[in-house]
């Protein structure tokens, strides 16, 4: 009886719902598709992403971008590539371990005292003992920081670091005259702790309603700010909030382009493809997937182009199994492809000796199915059930099982767990990070802890000597060939699975603010602190 | 006294009970505040820390020492008035507590003030024309609007009144960078944007109401004490709210007690539907950050404020039953 008058009131509810929707009939105001590139105020999505300071935002979202936006960094970062920033210049001593950067002169705090080298060993000196949330330089590659004279800095380094040049774009310099007396950078919220040399100061922080608000630094160094007040304001929708106009820019699905599409004032940009599921085996619980040729079988059985067309509704692009996304600067295009195929499949599982020996319908081979739990994500599980039913057809049993996002972590991290499926973010960074996460040596100095490579049993040591070259390497040319025979020799023996690079989608007003751009490594335009800027003072930089 | 020094022992029994299940339940969850591996939503960014960075933080924080040291730490800063701090917020619980309970606070109990009255005046209609055509249609009406999950009802709201109606805001709770133009202008904002939480929160709660008083009240008619009452030659209206009514409402503000805490645990939920700043929305984001000082902290105000409701409905009992006076003391 309940369940039935429940019924009842939801479908009358949808059918006033449905009939408000069709009465509404939405007017869009039409403008030339001519954009602005200078903008009075811009409302983005906001929400509570901590005090935006390097030691007070949230490692979760979007709080670094907003650090971003007061202080500078000595490089910073286009579409193509590196470029001066802070730093006019820098010259390179040969053996690669001194880097001494010329800093632009007359650069001033936002209260009016002068930028000096003093301010970059300072704060160089003062994250030692006090880790910022991103952007830290990794203990162990910067033996000391020397200031040479007022306006020139050298770091002198442990040894070579091809990558040392991109982790400075992230290195963001604090004021010594008003940190040096600050013990606790955690707790640090004062007004004077968002004093930086950047080009918004931070005019209003609303903590419980999780609203920015930034404005323009008339005096900044730098090229000129083209938005005067960038706003962030609390959403429950971004959509809605889009299409009511309350935010200017927005993030959309494919599913909801079409309502976008129709307004002529909206540009509609595809993101690079930098975020991803992997697809991960863990060789030390289960000994049988440290064999190259299964790990095979499950690339050649996983059809990626069906997740991509029934999960996400054709917005990605399939994984690559040599790791990096086709959006990445070091993409190489020649690699062994995997597409799907089930004889190869079966092919390779009977080479490797498992076959279906008792007639259950999955494979075995002295004693032992190829039967496995899979990990992932309650959000993950329609991408588990496909790959369930296709790793069925060629006889390998899949169990899906759907955990708390915090917990499948968690059990990735200590190596509980058989098959993993978990998604995240940073596919277009440098590619160094085929070394963290394949190479299962602690090469170089950078890194104190054993690689998730080791966590599940992946061991190869022509990778681990590619590795440990290219993380040495400082000719970008040589570095380039060394990182494209990595993803050769990834593909080849498939330490992880990169299911998909999901593709989404920007869309903005060009009537509001048409000078979105990106970073060269990263998906998302308004992370870019370039994208608030004059866009002719930056090509003058390059 | 010695009733006294029973109730004193059992309020610090529970009291203990609750700090200790506070403390080791959000440890338990697997994962820990700096273990961040993957993204919640596609597209997300996570900085992902490094070993070095982990460490540092788990010993800033005191999370590298034993657990029962902790629980001693935590204890003692209790007893101090001292909450902790927050790891996600970076600031001490009772602040980040502070500015986000007045919110939770405003609809929880503009909710259970409209849910209780409107409940009460439909119940009594209701009883009121027992058994007539309006009385069961309203029951069958409210019993099946009480099955919809306060979430899905808020999103229809959110559907109706803001996306097509455009009537409210659609998240928030004040006006980002608004200049007031006076003490009335600020309170219309703040009741604009608590309209739809308020509503939904009440309208989840109003069925409870609603059949209670009218079951009760139609017990009630029933009773001797109405008989004589009209035996007396009563006027109807006398009868029902001088003699009925009155009694009908003990068990109603006796529920209102319990309500609080199920409002509050609803506003988690209607708090997530509207974006409100409320202690619910803090709390989900603490325990998907594994803020421990910030959940302890949260689940210990709302543990509280749910006794102090009990206590004062049992005040407020006293006052309406004079009963419970004469045979407890």
């Amino acid at each position: 009886m309940k369940k039935i008058g429940l019924l009842a009131v939801s479908l009358a509810l949808i059918c006033i719902v449905a009939g408000i929707a069709g009465c509404t009939t939405t007017t869009q105001s039409t403008t030339g598709s001519s954009g602005a590139d200078q903008a009075e105020v811009v409302r983005l999505a906001g929400g509570d992403y901590g005090y935006p300071q390097p030691f007070t935002i949230y490692p979760r979202g979007p709080g670094s971008s907003k650090v971003t936006m007061i202080f500078d960094s000595l490089l910073e970062k286009d579409e193509e590539g590196l470029i001066p920033w802070l730093a006019e210049r820098w010259d390179v001593s040969p053996d690669g371990k001194e880097y001494t950067f010329h800093l632009r002169e007359g650069i001033k705090w936002h209260d009016g005292a002068p930028f000096t080298a003093n301010d970059v060993k300072f704060t160089h000196d003062y994250e030692l003992k006090h880790v910022p949330i991103s952007g830290g330089i990794e203990a162990g590659i910067i033996d000391h920081v020397q200031v040479v004279d007022d306006h020139t800095v050298r770091f002198v380094l442990n040894q070579p670091a091809a990558t040392f040049l991109y982790k400075m774009c992230g290195f963001k310099v604090i004021p010594e005259h008003i940190y040096s007396t600050v013990s606790d950078p955690e707790g640090f919220i004062a007004p004077e702790a968002v004093t930086g040399t950047g080009p918004y100061r931070l005019a209003e922080y609303n903590k419980e309603h999780g609203s920015y608000q930034f404005i323009a630094n008339t005096e900044y160094w730098g090229p000129k700010p083209t938005i005067r007040v960038v706003e962030f304001i609390p959403i429950s929708d971004a959509l809605i909030s889009f299409e009511q106009g309350e935010i200017d820019f927005t993030g959309i699905t494919p599913d909801t382009m079409d309502w976008v599409k129709s307004n002529p004032d909206v540009r509609i940009v595809q993101q690079p493809a930098f975020w991803a599921y992997e697809f991960y085996f863990n060789a030390v619980r289960c000994p049988e997937l440290g064999d190259k040729r299964i790990r095979q079988a499950f690339a050649y059985a996983i059809d990626r182009d069906e997740l991509v067309s029934k999960v996400q509704r054709g917005a990605g692009i399939r994984g690559n199994m040599g790791i990096l996304p086709d959006d990445h600067i070091w993409y190489n295009p020649d690699q062994p492809a995997y597409a799907f195929d089930l004889a190869k499949a079966k092919a390779l599982l009977n080479e490797a000796g498992w076959k279906d020996t008792d007639g259950d319908g999955i494979r075995d081979k002295g004693g032992k199915k190829l039967s496995y739990t899979l990990s992932l994500a309650s959000g993950e599980v329609r991408i588990g059930e496909l790959i369930k039913a296709r790793l069925k057809d060629v006889g390998i049993d899949i169990q899906v099982r759907a955990l708390e996002s915090r917990s499948r972590d968690a059990n990735l991290k200590s190596g509980d767990y058989e098959l993993l499926i978990s998604g995240f973010g940073g596919w277009g960074q440098d590619a160094d990070y085929l070394r963290t996460r394949y190479s299962d040596v602690v090469t170089g100095t950078t890194s104190s802890v054993a690689s998730a490579a080791a966590v599940y049993g992946y061991h190869n040591e022509v990778l681990n000597d590619l590795a440990a070259r290219e993380v040495v390497e400082l000719d970008d040319g040589k570095r380039k060939a060394i990182v494209f025979e990595m993803q050769k020799i990834i593909a080849e023996d498939i330490p992880t699975i990169p299911l998909y690079y999901t593709t989404s989608y920007d869309a903005w007003y060009i009537s509001k603010y048409d000078g979105w751009m990106n970073m060269f490594d990263h998906h998302a335009r308004t992370h870019s602190k370039l994208t608030y800027l004059e866009r002719t003072g930056i090509a003058a930089r390059r | 006294m010695r009733d006294n020094r029973a109730i004193i022992t059992r309020f610090l029994l529970t009291l203990m009970i609750l700090l200790t299940i506070n403390f080791f339940l959000p440890r338990m969850m697997p994962g820990d505040p700096f273990s961040l591996e993957s993204s919640d939503v596609e597209g997300e960014d996570v900085v992902v820390m490094t070993e070095a960075q982990r460490a540092y933080y788990m010993e800033y924080y005191g999370l590298d020492r034993p657990l029962h040291e902790q629980f001693i730490i935590y204890l003692k800063n209790l007893a101090m008035g001292d909450l902790g701090k927050s790891i996600s917020n970076k600031m001490p619980v009772s602040g980040v507590i502070l500015i986000h309970l007045p919110w939770t606070i405003l609809i929880v109990f503009a909710a259970t003030i409209i849910s209780t009255i409107a409940g009460v005046l439909l119940g009594t209609f209701s009883a009121w024309n027992r058994k007539r055509g309006i009385d069961r249609f309203m029951m069958a009406g409210l019993i099946a609007f009480a099955e919809i999950p306060s979430f899905l009802l808020g999103i229809i709201l959110l559907l109706i009144f803001v996306v097509q109606l455009r009537l409210f805001p659609i998240a928030g709770a004040i006006t980002p960078f608004a200049n007031y133009t006076g003490v009335l202008d600020w309170m219309g904002d703040i009741a604009h944007h608590a309209f739809l939480p308020v509503l939904t929160l009440s309208l989840s709660q109003l069925t409870g109401v609603y059949l209670l008083t009218r079951n009760t009240l139609i017990t009630v008619t029933t009773k001797d004490y109405i008989r004589t009452a009209r035996a007396k030659g009563l006027g109807e209206r006398v009868v029902w709210t001088r003699h009925a009514l009155r009694n009908a409402l003990l068990p109603v503000v006796t529920r209102t007690g319990f309500m609080i805490g199920a409002l509050m645990g609803g506003s988690v939920l209607v708090e997530t539907v509207f974006s409100y700043p409320g202690l619910g929305m803090t709390l989900r984001s603490a325990v998907i950050a594994r803020d421990y000082p910030l959940i302890q902290g949260i689940l210990l105000v709302i543990a509280v404020s749910i006794l102090v409701c009990n206590l004062t409905v049992d005040l407020i009992y006293r006052r309406l039953d004079p009963r419970v006076v004469a045979q407890g003391g």
